[in-house]
């Protein structure tokens, strides 16, 4: 499949300003290009998010759920449109900041909801199963830009817990739930002596595969990191307004790591309840619409600071959903979907082949475009090495042209 | 020389039942336990003290509690604080080991679910039916109204079904994934459970719903349903095999060995599937006592909270101890999906690690209503001694070398004469992370 051609979907569908424009501060001060990975779990209907307004086998295959082409958002010059609950990302593919690639994922599809996700976040297809020791691309990632110096490259916002995808070989990257949890309370006159304790490195340790080793590595990746980014987010003011729920505060929590200048150049964000097997309309417009909200605000505040240029946005899911809806009004675990990449840098439109729905690989969509090359794609936006990230067996994935190149 | 991993262990002067292997099955079999329990088992040996932690008297209910009391909406808390009283305070201790297993195992969400009485139900089945038959337990879940609101059973209906119970009983319950069916299984076992759904908040069969026709499941042929199904599945030596990695990653070792896997589930089948009998056999065998085994896991956050209090020989509240655990990751009543807890070194991330070290330095200044408040446990003496003492309640008084140096550095400062801050640094060794 990495050998199948790419290409931009529809010429018309780019606006020459963004596919021609140049970042304006790529490289200011320190590299400060970052990657914000949105993660839709349970599975997220593609077909109902980037619709194929003009795709009759779609509406049939869809008789109750082919109600979303009412009110939906045209992308100019093409065939499809976004979910009408998708304004503000509409507006950004109108402004040359967004753009979708269609049928992505790999082959042969896995319709586990946890095989599928292991194989997103590992970035490897032939996965047997995951295992504690297992990396994930953005961990991978996150170990050469801490070679480079990074201190903190990588963060789990708005989670106490960090994915599998930033798991790295040499990095422990923290997960940052909310700022008020991350500080140590102890009284002033403990203070020292039990940081000592807590944060003792110890050189006669063995490596990370002694239990008592890695909990060590995690207190002390801990200890150092609250104070340093305390100071740093102390310094954000926001310049847009975002949801008070969970996902809303975790957006506003990746946009203050970001314009803090903290170095923090990897974030992993998830959003929850894809699933939708039953009565699936109302609960998909409801979550895209939260979608919609936090990548709204994130995109606004980071251009109100002047970082929507250095930042690429990766918006996916484990897999897409069968084309056919089930007998609840839902949709079953499908395999590709497409993909949306937002920022400053992004050439936007549409790109990639459009899955050809005559041909279905049981009932689901064939995957056009392999995965790993959108990942490598945004590797090559962050300046890091994909073959060390993506350890191809043959060859790198293709490259499909999502950002300019410098 | 015998190498059945699951020979008895046998105390001997070279590995004898000392306060870490009492402390060891204590953690492992029952959410910790007071220093005095703990040294009357040593005085006992293992097998006493499993029965002890088993501990069903003749005539004694199984189900020792009554249901939870409350039925507001209170956004689960008060299930969590259900779930610690019972882990706190409750005799039959494996028992609660076991249904804490199983909460993970079929990881049901009140997020989804909606109704805190349906989820409390599911989870008193575990306390139930949990040292039973696996199949029991199998065909009750599949029968439960949270299970099937939760899988979508309630729109899985004859002509229309819905793959999402019969998906995840293969994948998730029974079998592993991969594990010797096909998606066409899957289809014909989706089939067999249409019509089993929910009315009056009681499980139901619709007749005119079902699919009464011919299914081929697993090899076998017939007009099956539910029953049928789990029986078919249970059968399965994959499904053996399956429940026996289960019960060793949890009781033994998070990555069993192959030869481990098979012995336990040559003595589940032995045993009719019967989780109780199987469970007894590993909890005193030579391989649970181990070196392997021991602080083999990182505790999650339910170990953590009950057992630090337990260990303390103190109660606390169990509000407290529920809101604590959910700070950390760990939401009784909401798993993070079907598949659970992503479990091990995923609990401890540079926040949870803070919050860990923080909800060690609350508890041991008496915050969480903790009584007696833990300063007033260390009775006296040098620091070195109370010290000591902090490490036998805490860590089975038994800490490695870099501990052992970092503990009496802390020792020769001002702050060791602070028995709350002497308890807080012995709770910031890396140990005690460990179960």
């Amino acid at each position: 499949m990495t050998t199948r051609r790419t290409f931009l979907g529809s010429a018309a569908a780019v606006p020459a300003a963004a596919a021609l424009r140049l970042p304006l501060r790529w490289l200011p001060d320190g590299d400060d290009r970052a990657l914000v990975v949105v993660e839709l779990e349970g599975g997220n209907d593609g077909l109902n998010t980037l619709i194929p307004l003009e795709d009759e086998r779609w509406a049939k295959a869809r008789p109750s759920l082919a109600g979303v082409r009412r009110g939906a958002r045209r992308l100019p010059g093409s065939d499809f449109a976004l979910h009408a609950s998708l304004e503000r990302l509409s507006a950004r593919f109108e402004r040359g900041h967004a753009a979708a690639v269609h049928g992505v994922g790999y082959t042969p599809p896995d319709r586990s909801h946890f095989k599928s996700r292991d194989i997103w976040h590992t970035a490897d297809p032939d996965l047997e199963r995951a295992s504690t020791s297992s990396t994930g691309w953005l961990g991978r990632a996150a170990d050469q830009l801490a070679r480079q110096g990074a201190a903190v490259p990588g963060l789990a916002v708005g989670s106490l817990r960090v994915p599998l995808a930033l798991r790295g070989h040499e990095v422990v990257v923290p997960a940052l739930a909310s700022l008020e949890d991350y500080v140590l309370h102890v009284s002033a006159t403990s203070e020292r002596p039990l940081r000592a304790l807590a944060g003792s490195d110890d050189p006669s340790v063995a490596g990370l595969e002694d239990l008592n080793a890695f909990v060590d590595s995690v207190a002390q990746s801990a200890l150092s990191s609250e104070q340093q980014l305390r100071d740093a987010l102390a310094r954000y003011r926001p310049h847009a307004e975002f949801d008070g729920d969970a996902f809303g505060r975790a957006m506003q929590l990746a946009s203050r790591v970001l314009v803090s200048g903290f170095g923090t150049r990897l974030i992993h964000v998830s959003l929850g309840g894809f699933d939708t097997h039953a009565n699936q309309a109302p609960t998909h417009a409801a979550l895209l619409a939260q979608l919609d909200r936090g990548l709204g605000a994130l995109l606004d505040d980071l251009e109100a600071h002047r970082k929507l240029d250095s930042t690429a946005i990766l918006v996916h899911s484990e897999f897409g959903r069968r084309v056919a809806e089930n007998g609840s009004h839902g949709t079953d675990h499908g395999a590709a979907a497409p993909v949306f990449v937002a920022g400053g840098a992004v050439r936007a439109g549409l790109h990639g082949e459009v899955p050809n729905l005559d041909d279905l690989d049981d009932g689901d969509v064939r995957a056009t475009t392999d995965f790993r090359s959108v990942y490598a794609d945004l590797l090559g936006f962050l300046g890091v090495e994909a073959d060390a990230v993506l350890r191809p067996t043959e060859g790198l994935p293709e490259r499909i042209g999502l950002f300019a190149t410098r | 020389m015998n190498r059945d991993p699951l020979a008895p262990f046998e105390p001997t002067p070279r590995e004898p039942f000392d306060l870490a292997r009492s402390g060891h099955l204590f953690r492992r079999a029952g959410f910790g336990g007071s220093l005095a329990d703990r040294e009357r088992a040593v005085r006992e040996g293992p097998a006493k003290t499993l029965e002890r932690l088993t501990g069903r008297g003749p005539g004694e209910r199984v189900d020792e509690f009554e249901d939870l009391p409350i039925v507001k909406d209170d956004g689960g808390a008060s299930l969590r604080a259900y779930r610690i009283w019972r882990m706190l305070a409750g005799r039959h201790r494996l028992q609660e080991r076991m249904s804490h297993l199983l909460h993970d195992w079929f990881a049901t969400s009140l997020v989804k679910v909606g109704q805190l009485g349906a989820m409390s139900r599911q989870l008193r089945l575990f306390d139930q039916l949990g040292l039973g038959r696996f199949d029991e337990l199998l065909l009750a879940l599949c029968q439960d109204p949270a299970m099937i609101r939760w899988l979508d059973n309630d729109s899985n209906v004859a002509g229309r079904p819905n793959e999402n119970l019969a998906r995840e009983l293969f994948e998730l319950f029974a079998l592993g994934r991969g594990q010797g069916y096909t998606e066409h299984d899957i289809q014909e076992a989706a089939r067999a459970l249409t019509g089993w759904t929910v009315k009056d908040q009681r499980f139901r069969v619709e007749h005119r719903r079902h699919d009464d026709g011919t299914k081929q499941i697993l090899g076998a042929r017939g007009a099956f349903d539910g029953e049928d199904l789990v029986r078919i599945t249970a059968e399965r030596p994959e499904s053996a095999r399956f429940v026996a990695r289960k019960l060793l990653a949890f009781f033994v070792h998070p990555e069993p060995a192959d030869d481990e896997i098979e012995a336990l589930a040559a003595r589940y089948r032995a045993f009719g599937r019967d989780l109780g009998a199987t469970l007894r056999v590993l909890l005193t065998s030579r391989l649970f006592f181990s070196e392997r085994a021991y602080r083999s896991r990182i505790k999650d956050p339910v170990d953590l909270v009950v057992g630090t209090v337990r260990n303390l020989g103190a109660t606390a509240s169990p509000m407290d101890l529920g809101s604590e655990a959910l700070g950390m990751g760990l939401g009784i009543g909401e798993p993070p999906s079907v598949e659970g807890w992503a479990q091990e070194r995923a609990w401890l991330t540079s926040a949870t690690w803070l919050r860990r070290a923080n909800f060690a330095g609350r508890l041991a200044q008496g915050a969480f209503h903790c009584d007696p408040a833990p300063r007033a446990v260390l009775d006296g003496g040098t620091p070195t001694e109370r010290a000591e003492h902090a490490v036998a309640l805490l860590l089975d008084s038994r800490i490695g070398e870099p501990s052992r140096a970092r503990l009496d550095a802390f020792l020769r400062t001002p702050a060791a004469h602070d028995d709350a801050a002497l308890l807080h640094a012995v709770m910031l060794l890396p140990e005690a992370q460990l179960l």
